[in-house]
């Protein structure tokens, strides 16, 4: 019998985690940022690497690490005020507020650990078109810890997002992914 | 309006009527025009000092870590003896570049197009074809990478510097050193980067970056406006963020260009200010502060253990930093991509002596507030000029760098040209006064007066 290295998840909590995302991804398009805060559990680590060229034979640490330096790097609370931030008028930044969409795709259940918890990986695709004109496009990776909740159905313990950008190609990164 | 002149070209008397820093006023020409960035990359990127790296980027031999001078790349190298190369990162067959990592460490650097091999002093070693094609009568010795002429180290930080005319880069640096202590020289050891880097990019001129690096104090409270109210605790009273407009201090300027935007003259204000109420990460740091003060008092004596501390600064032309604001210090570099666009590099510099402890406290203190919550509006505005300074009327004006007039002197504690406040433009004119004297001389810029 066939047998894949790959797991093979319950559709049912393949959907469910799938409409979660797309869930996630709605309320940030649609600025809830608010609503999109609860989603992380309170001991959350929202970490982005920076992400540099390396010589062959150093390939696999192009991204940087855990206590370096990355694009971000928060806790609850410091996202927390990233959140008032998006949400004042005084965030030039994103005032008038951006066009944003986040395409969220190749949801992967890779491991499903004790006490409900689950490793998922994810690609994303966030497109920002921004005043008259501007276009970003940022793409990546998120690998998060995701553990039940009676709530909010799923929090969001942990998100390393790689972004596949060396120079970050945009002038700041005043949006969530 | 202003009357301009609407002059396009980089003639020095061009230039003199664009730029005019004792009435304060600068053309938008000077962000937009495109022969003025030529010029600019020929007078100025050839000619100054310009930041190449940290010490502890590049350890050991044939560590090498790459960067840009002005818009070349560039290799900077730990050689065996122990001193730094800086190579013009260009196959000298056809110009392709010899090494794409951004750091590593190599033996040898290789040309992928042909194979010409250059070691880690830039000496070619090998080329292909060598005695059936060249007949072995290349020169090899001619044929090495370009290196930069001039490498000189101040407390850690690798300068390159292309002009042979130029002055020692202790010498260039001035006064600058003396305040640059402040950031490189608090403790035994001295500083180290904290791997990892931010590489932003932004369609904006280099010089917006600099010269608000140099002087801008004034934006802080408008332009940052959204970030003490993210940080208010509604238990405890609002950093009053104006303070900072009217806490005691100073601003510095260098006759070489380079300025501290603002320092605090008593840090015992500092320590007491700020988010230091609710965040644990600052408070960890203000208390390393706290504990180091008298070690910073017995190697750089009390006026500088007392301050100046809080300070965004400029070497001129592109070499950023903060140092100690907010909890953390960061050092960073303005690279030029045309006048239009530039890349924004930055890393985090701490204590090498600091505990584990403190350096990751200051780490994560840097990514929430300087390069994170308050970067992202810096690059709106950057990019904001840069769109309606490209009209053609926009260009011609002239922006006003009058922000206090005429108040700078000697100081009697602090080197250098001093203003007796924390917010004025006199860095910013000091900046573009230097600028003009690099753009409209013939060879290196002499300072002839003080």
């Amino acid at each position: 019998m066939f047998r894949s290295k790959i797991l093979q998840p319950d559709p049912v909590l393949q959907i469910g985690i799938e409409q979660y995302y797309y869930h996630e991804a709605e309320l940030l398009d649609n600025h809830e940022y608010s609503r999109w805060f609860d989603l992380f559990a309170t001991d959350t680590h929202y970490w982005m690497p920076s992400q540099a060229n390396r010589l062959f034979r150093d390939r696999g640490t192009e991204a940087s690490v855990e206590g370096e330096f990355g694009l971000f790097d928060d806790t609850k609370t410091t996202l927390g005020w990233r959140v008032k931030q998006l949400n004042s008028m005084t965030h030039w930044a994103e005032n008038p507020r951006s066009r944003t969409r986040h395409l969220i795709s190749n949801v992967r259940i890779k491991t499903i650990l004790e006490d409900d918890e689950y490793e998922v990986w994810s690609n994303f695709i966030c497109y920002r078109n921004r005043l008259q004109d501007e276009v970003d496009i940022w793409a990546g990776e998120r690998q998060d810890l995701l553990c039940a909740d009676a709530e909010q159905g799923w929090l969001i313990k942990k998100r390393k997002i790689i972004l596949d950008q060396n120079v970050v190609l945009s002038k700041n990164l005043s949006v969530f992914f | 309006m202003h009357k301009s002149s609407g002059l396009s070209d980089a003639s020095p008397a061009a230039l003199e009527q664009l730029v005019d820093w004792q009435k304060g006023t600068v053309s938008g020409h000077i962000f937009v025009d495109e022969s003025i960035y030529e010029k600019e990359a020929e007078q100025v990127f050839l000619r100054s000092w310009l930041y190449l790296g940290h010490e502890s980027q590049i350890m050991h031999h044939g560590d090498f870590i790459s960067t840009y001078m002005g818009a070349d790349s560039i290799l900077v190298v730990r050689q065996r003896d122990g001193t730094v190369k800086g190579l013009l990162n260009a196959c000298r067959h056809r110009g392709m570049g010899v090494c794409r990592a951004d750091s590593g460490n190599a033996s040898t650097f290789v040309c992928p197009f042909h194979g010409w091999t250059y070691d880690t002093a830039g000496e070619l070693r090998s080329v292909p074809l060598l005695k059936s094609g060249y007949e072995d009568k290349l020169d090899k010795s001619q044929w090495g990478l370009m290196p930069v002429p001039r490498v000189e180290i101040y407390k850690g930080l690798i300068f390159g510097c292309f002009d042979l005319d130029a002055p020692s880069l202790l010498e260039y640096l001035g006064d600058m050193a003396w305040y640059l202590d402040c950031l490189l020289d608090r403790t035994e050891g001295g500083t180290e980067v904290i791997g990892g880097a931010h590489k932003m990019r932004i369609n904006g001129n280099w010089k917006l970056a600099a010269e608000q690096f140099a002087g801008d104090n004034y934006h802080t409270v408008m332009t940052h406006a959204s970030v003490p109210g993210a940080w208010s605790d509604p238990d405890k009273p609002m950093p009053e963020f104006v303070d900072l407009m009217e806490q005691f201090g100073k601003q510095f300027v260098s006759r070489e260009g380079h300025s501290v935007a603002g320092f605090t003259v008593n840090t015992a204000n500092q320590l007491r200010s700020g988010i230091a109420t609710f965040s644990k990460d600052v408070d960890i740091v203000l208390e390393y502060y706290r504990q180091s003060r008298k070690q910073v008092a017995n190697r750089l004596g009390e006026e500088r253990a007392n301050g100046p501390a809080t300070g965004a600064g400029n070497v001129f032309p592109n070499f950023t930093y903060l140092n100690m604001v907010m909890g953390a210090s960061s050092i960073g570099v303005v690279h030029p991509h045309g006048p239009n666009q530039f890349d924004w590099w930055r890393w985090g510099i701490v204590d090498k002596s600091a505990s584990k402890e403190v350096k990751a406290a200051m780490v994560r203190c840097l990514h929430t507030w300087p390069l994170g919550m308050a970067d992202a509006d810096d690059g709106e505005n950057w990019g904001a000029i840069q769109t309606s300074i490209k009209g053609p009327l926009a260009r011609k004006l002239m922006f006003n760098y009058q922000l206090g007039m005429g108040q700078e002197g000697a100081d009697d504690q602090y080197p250098g040209r001093v203003y007796p406040g924390m917010v004025s433009e006199l860095p910013q004119r000091y900046f573009y006064r230097r600028w003009l004297e690099y753009m409209t001389s013939e060879s290196w810029p002499d300072i002839n007066d003080t």
